[in-house]
């Protein structure tokens, strides 16, 4: 089986990329300035720490071990699902993060799925009518929503339907409906991505052979597109569904501060703002370990998509 | 695109003419690029300059955009703002650049350990989301505009590494360079000769589409908190400021956003009319 192979070894990759994570995130703790024990001191008891206390903790850690062996030690921890405690609340990081997984991962499902129903029929109209009014719309939803800072577009939002309509609340999340405002803020330039991006792969095969054999023949022309020119575009659609997550998670961190969402990003602000290390620590490591298995996913259904890519040359 | 480079008044008329939008928003660009460059010397007021009698003033002659909840000059702020965020973006990519693309050049050029070494690396930066990373390094190291500046460096200068990278090995399979090395063409003088010039087009045109996205990173780690700090002016910091008054006043939300709308929007065009101009 070439794919089992293949992805063995795309997973021993990925594992390899995770370990370098995981490396990044330990030395993150001697990037602060001044002694890590003193820095974790300060940041438990919001004052500056006594020699002794300094000197208690360093022994507690294994500071003053060599840097390996602490990594070892930590990495050991790590693996059993133990980050260590929060600086800031003193509860464990891992509870910590996992009450608030689900928005951050709600809203990063709906904005996906938001860009996809919305960016693809775009994409697919201007591909259609080239230069037509649903090229027009298309190209200028593209750039503007790259040019747009998200969370403006939500002031925005929020000062149209929340404050002068009163249809959502302006922050907090009590209903699946309150996360509108904040899916469309930041969907909408993933969308404007996709849109173009299927358009620029149809208009590659609109004057293929085969398109025009499917029109010769007879075939009402929604079905032409819907059945032989689209499925051109799964492929890509899908690696830059995948590359996207990574701009939703990015965008996740601001939009949720607006929103005052209860999720990881807003977490993840505080986390920075109060140098609380292993909640940031946690965060990389759990955020690039999602990455990593959604690029795996990506590969796992490229097969399933292409017919072609099932053969022995490909994963060779 | 001859008409391109012929500069008389007769291709600018077609230039307007063709292409309103494109010009419209380059010119706003420079506009704001220079409003912000001569802040010191064109801004009406200092940035913090506070006038107690005026405070969330509408624009008038005396505040052309008005003023803000402590009675600043929005137009002040927002040439003194540009100016930070202006200089911090193009410090991030020059070094980005430097580092990330000169890395790119020599891993493509040479291959072996170093390509290995160097790409892992960037799968290292690249497996993780650039304002997660970026934000990561903020929290060990402390804010301030340093710790900002190399932040965002380490964030973007992976994209430069393999974009640079992927387009050397394309190059080096050319003909033009193996006539070049079969005529005896040594190391520096292939890279300053065949190299470099091949990947400007590239290099600059990347450079104008990130310009828009750093400055974007730059407006959203301001808005949390945890970019350019206050009283320092910046684009996304003015916004937080005004958002609880954002039913009250709404001029001082709309003119920070628009600022940063433009500019990146003019750097996207920018971007556009020079690929189109130097890889066609």
């Amino acid at each position: 089986m070439p794919i089992l192979r293949f992805l063995y070894r795309r997973l021993l990759g990925g594992v390899a990329v995770l370990l370098l994570v995981s490396i990044f995130s330990f030395v993150l703790i001697y990037l602060a300035p001044g002694d890590p024990a003193a820095v974790i001191l300060f940041q438990r008891l919001g004052r500056i720490p006594t020699q002794s206390e300094i000197s208690r903790l360093t022994l507690e850690y294994g500071f003053d071990r060599s840097i390996v062996s602490q990594y070892l030690q930590w990495m050991l921890r790590v693996l059993h699902g133990d980050f260590g405690n929060s600086l800031r609340s003193g509860e464990p990081v891992i509870t910590e993060i996992s009450t608030r997984l689900a928005p951050t991962l709600l809203l990063a499902v709906f904005t996906t799925i938001f860009a996809v129903v919305l960016g693809v029929p775009l994409g697919l109209l201007a591909a259609v009518q080239e230069q037509g009014w649903g090229d027009r719309i298309g190209r200028f939803w593209a750039v503007f929503g790259a040019s747009v800072p998200d969370f403006w577009l939500a002031f925005v939002l929020i000062f149209i339907f929340s404050v002068y309509l009163g249809w959502f609340p302006t922050h907090g999340l009590e209903k699946p409906q309150d996360l509108t405002l904040p899916v469309i803020s930041l969907g909408m330039a993933n969308m404007g991505r996709l849109s173009r991006l299927v358009r620029s792969q149809l208009l590659n095969i609109k004057h293929q052979d085969y398109i025009r054999t499917a029109r010769s023949k007879g075939l009402p022309e929604w079905l032409v597109w819907a059945r032989h020119a689209l499925p051109n575009a799964y492929i890509p659609l899908v690696t830059m569904a995948v590359s996207q997550f990574s701009a939703i998670v990015s965008g996740a961190v601001v939009i949720e501060t607006v929103f005052a969402l209860p999720g990881l990003g807003q977490f993840y602000v505080l986390a920075v703002r109060y140098n609380d290390i292993p909640v940031i620590q946690a965060t990389v490591i759990l955020i690039s370990a999602a990455f990593i298995l959604m690029n795996l996913l990506a590969d796992i259904i490229y097969g399933f998509l292409d017919p072609r890519l099932r053969g022995e040359f490909f994963y060779e | 695109m001859n008409k391109f480079k012929e500069l008389s008044l007769e291709s600018l008329n077609f230039w307007v003419r063709s292409y309103p939008f494109k010009v419209i928003n380059i010119s706003l660009l420079v506009v704001i690029v220079a409003a912000s460059a001569l802040a010191p010397w064109l801004a009406p007021l200092p940035p913090d300059s506070q006038d107690l009698g005026q405070i969330l003033a509408l624009p008038s002659r005396e505040h052309l955009l008005g003023t803000d909840f402590l009675g600043r000059d929005i137009l002040s702020r927002l040439m003194w703002a540009g100016r930070i965020s202006l200089t911090i973006a193009t410090l991030v990519l020059l070094l980005s650049l430097l580092l990330g693309g000169t890395v790119g050049l020599f891993a493509g050029f040479y291959g072996g350990w170093f390509d290995e070494i160097a790409m892992r690396g960037v799968d290292l930066l690249l497996s993780i989301p650039t304002l997660i990373l970026a934000l990561a390094l903020v929290g060990s190291l402390g804010t301030g505009l340093q710790h900002l500046t190399l932040a965002l460096t380490v964030s973007w200068l992976p994209h430069y590494t393999r974009l640079v990278r992927s387009r050397v090995i394309i190059i080096k399979k050319q003909d033009f360079i193996t006539a070049a090395v079969a005529l005896g063409g040594g190391g520096w003088y292939l890279l300053w000769h065949h190299y470099l010039p091949a990947l400007l087009g590239l290099v600059v045109v990347q450079l104008g589409l990130d310009m828009g996205a750093v400055l974007l990173a730059i407006a959203g780690l301001g808005f949390i908190g945890l970019g350019v700090q206050p009283p320092m002016p910046e684009w996304g910091t003015m916004l937080v400021d005004a958002r609880p008054l954002m039913q009250v006043a709404p001029h001082i939300v709309i003119a920070p956003g628009l600022a940063i709308f433009f500019t990146v929007l003019g750097f996207h065009t920018l971007s556009e009319v020079l690929e189109n101009w130097l890889e066609p």
